[in-house]
């Protein structure tokens, strides 16, 4: 149902409340979907790909993007900061390479979120919308880009690069994916391990069809050969959504050859370095290249920083001034920087948008543990392509990153921006029924 | 600028032009780095033992798994060092005798103890610092086996050294401060410590005796200075630095004098400790995305 009333969000164009209730008005419901309108808008759009870079588990602001050197050591920590290319604005030293690239990039430093938790910021991060129990779980940004863009040609609209969905030990969070809408929205899961081999986790669900690891062209050439020998109609029928794409991506030669990344040379696999979270960026700058609407990259399925059976995220309740320096921050500045380079190098970033961010940031004092927890008051982001005006910094916070002292970045405002920026302004927000709250960041643009 | 100095300069600009030119660095009196291992992964905390001179490090085996390896550097076989492990250890050292040795196991959420191996006997020890997120962060053990020094955090957000025997009892707090103070490391004798430290504002190195008295600065950079580890003789020690902007190890007099750089690669160096030779240095390093094991040798720095 469409609620035109209540929807308050403003749109790149600056589309206000008002503005769009008079245009929705003059607006005959049965046109507002046509294809044609979407055709439309998806040339008005100013990308054609989204690359959502999820930092999960929330690095600390302060000790890598916003530093504040004259802060008192309990709360300025242990790193030393360096000078960037934009005068005045400096980076802790454990991420030299961006620091050396701030004209591809620009900086948000006053985003902030309304909850405290991990699956809750999480949700609010990936939809805009709180999670909780009776609460209606909003579709995530990948989600509404896929159902709003629609499937292409054998690979799935919104694609999820990540060891698994994303979740603390306890659970995942609820808005990872369609939410309410159902399951033929969530992400498609594609699992990169450190040296670029995939894994796409839907096929297990077929009986006796176990390609496990797609590795080499021989092996995925075999694996396909057993699938269509051991499908049969009544089986395809009897798959779930996920799985029928994983099919047709399988059995589609130009979509299966986004996911080989033996396709590039060493040395640009080398550049990424060897991790799963710089491997999967070279993924997705394929996926980019295959015109994917909506990939999710995430640095880790769990957020833990250092627990058993976990994969090593940003939660640094313990060993922050350990890790960062040891190995969260040296991976992410390679592969990111990496991912820079290349998507620049080959044209891609007039038409793809990267946002690359956490759920929140980290407490500027030092916790009890010599460490930081967690600090939804103020953290940062980072924004490139599709037209962002790159080699600034957008927002302040105040002299211990405690919170913004210029206008507050919102979830609400970035699912605005990413959804605008690929042609879903705020008539075909209202139409989905989705995000009728939230500022576009002009800042940025 | 007077002519003698005019043409020193200039000439010192034409010997870096040509090392440059041909491709070395002007560190070019550490050999060239041989490596060591070649799997790429994540590796750290190298340390040898002191019987059968085999390195042990931690890797990152699997996305969810840090385990501690053996490296044979005769063989260049890599064997599991606790073969049944199926949780994340780190940060091993070794007695000079071989009959104790101490670990780091993550057993539970955001939760690590600190273990003592007593070879002989079979018996192992362990630490549990607390409940919640309680973590011992790194540790080393004394050569004669007897204690086991232990960085760990304080509730005024601070981090101190703290002492314990080898039974893991009777713990005493060596430093008392309102800093962040880590990766302790004896001498070869026992009788001093060196440790990181943010006493002076950032991470510097210092050292101090084993009994937590005379505190002394070693290192003075804006830039992280870390991880130090003495050489078998006890005069030098190795680091890690970022005073170059990339990760370096760097070699200095146990007294802090005579500071040198070793490494210069393009990716990160780091996790380094002395071969019992005395000559060479290993460590982790970065090149072409992978990070292996490398030794160099450090013959002609030592004077």
């Amino acid at each position: 149902m469409l609620r035109l009333g209540e929807f308050k969000s403003r749109s790149c164009d600056g589309i206000s409340r008002r503005a769009f209730v008079q245009a929705g008005a003059a607006l005959p419901l049965t046109a507002m979907l046509t294809g044609e309108q979407i055709a439309q808008a998806a040339t008005q759009a100013r990308a054609k790909t989204v690359v959502f870079v999820w930092l999960w588990g929330a690095p600390s602001h302060l000790d890598t993007f916003d530093p504040k050197p004259d802060a008192p050591l309990n709360y300025r920590g242990p790193f030393g900061t360096i000078p960037t290319t934009l005068p005045g604005v400096r980076f802790t030293e454990l991420v030299p390479q961006l620091a050396a690239r701030t004209d591809k990039f620009a900086l948000i430093r006053s985003n902030v979120t309304h909850d405290g938790g991990h699956p809750g910021a999480g949700t609010f991060g990936y939809t805009g919308h709180r999670e909780g129990r009776g609460i209606t779980i909003q579709p995530s940004w990948g989600s509404i880009v896929s159902r709003h863009h629609g499937a292409g040609a054998g690979l799935p609209p919104y694609v999820m690069l990540s060891r698994g969905i994303p979740r603390d030990v306890v659970k995942t969070i609820d808005g990872y994916g369609g939410g309410d809408w159902g399951k033929a929205y969530d992400p498609f899961l594609i699992q990169c391990d450190e040296l670029g081999s995939i894994n796409i986790p839907a096929l297990k669900l077929v009986d006796g069809v176990t390609p496990d690891r797609i590795a080499h062209r021989r092996n995925l050439q075999d694996q396909l050969d057993k699938i269509k020998r051991n499908v049969t109609a009544d089986t395809f029928d009897a798959w779930d959504s996920k799985s029928k794409q994983a099919f047709t991506l399988l059995t589609n030669k130009q979509a299966l050859e986004s996911l080989d990344l033996t396709k590039e040379s060493t040395e640009l696999r080398e550049n990424y370095g060897q991790s799963s979270f710089g491997q999967s960026l070279l993924l997705a700058r394929r996926l980019v290249e295959a015109e994917v609407p909506f990939v999710n990259v995430s640095w880790s399925e769990f957020v833990e920083a250092f627990s058993p059976n976990t994969d090593f995220g940003w939660d640094t309740h313990v060993k922050n001034f350990d890790l960062l320096p040891n190995r969260h921050c040296p991976v992410l500045d390679t592969a990111f920087s990496a991912f820079l380079d290349d998507m620049y190098d080959r044209g891609l970033m007039d038409s793809t948008l990267v946002v690359c961010m956490g759920e929140f940031g980290r407490t500027p004092r030092i916790n009890n543990r010599a460490a930081r927890d967690h600090w939804q008051h103020n953290y940062f982001s980072i924004w490139a392509g599709a037209g962002v005006k790159t080699g600034q910094v957008i927002g302040a916070s105040d002299a211990k990153a405690e919170r913004p002292v210029t206008r507050k970045i919102e979830p609400t405002g970035v699912g605005v921006t990413m959804l605008d920026c690929m042609g879903i302004d705020s008539i075909a927000r209202a139409e989905l029924n989705v995000l009728p709250e939230g500022e576009f960041i002009h800042e940025l643009f | 600028m007077n002519s003698s100095k005019q043409t020193r300069v200039n000439g010192l600009s034409i010997r870096l032009a040509i090392l440059l030119i041909i491709g070395l660095s002007p560190f070019a009196d550490a050999a060239e780095p041989m490596r060591l291992t070649s799997d790429g992964k994540m590796k750290q905390d190298l340390c040898f033992t002191h019987d059968t001179q085999e390195l042990i490090y931690s890797v990152l085996k699997t996305p969810q798994l840090i385990k501690l390896q053996r490296l044979n550097l005769d063989s260049g076989t890599v064997e599991d060092f606790h073969t049944s492990a199926n949780t994340n250890e780190i940060y091993i050292d070794f007695a000079k005798d071989m009959k104790h040795y101490a670990y780091i196991r993550n057993d539970g959420n955001l939760h690590t103890v600190l273990q003592v191996q007593d070879v002989e006997n079979g018996e192992l020890h362990s630490l549990n610092p607390g409940g919640g997120f309680a973590c011992v962060r790194a540790l080393t053990i004394s050569p004669d086996g007897q204690n086991v020094v232990y960085s760990f955090p304080e509730t005024n957000g601070s981090q101190q050294l703290w002492q314990t025997d080898n039974k893991l009892q009777n713990k005493t707090e060596l430093t008392k401060s309102d800093f962040i103070d880590a990766y302790p490391r004896f001498s070869p004798t026992g009788n001093v410590l060196t440790f990181t430290s943010t006493r002076s504002g950032n991470f510097d190195i210092f050292r101090m005796s084993a009994d937590g008295t005379g505190i002394f600065q070693l290192t003075d950079h804006p830039g992280i200075d870390t991880r130090p580890s003495f050489s078998p003789d006890g005069s030098k020690i190795v680091y890690t630095s970022l005073r170059q902007g990339n990760y370096e190890i760097f070699i200095m007099n146990a007294d802090g004098s005579n500071q040198k750089q070793v490494t210069s690669n393009s990716g990160k160096d780091d996790f380094a400790c002395w071969h019992p030779d005395g000559k060479r240095i290993v460590y982790v390093g970065e090149v072409k995305g992978k990070r292996d094991i490398y030794s160099i040798s450090v013959q002609d720095m030592l004077d």
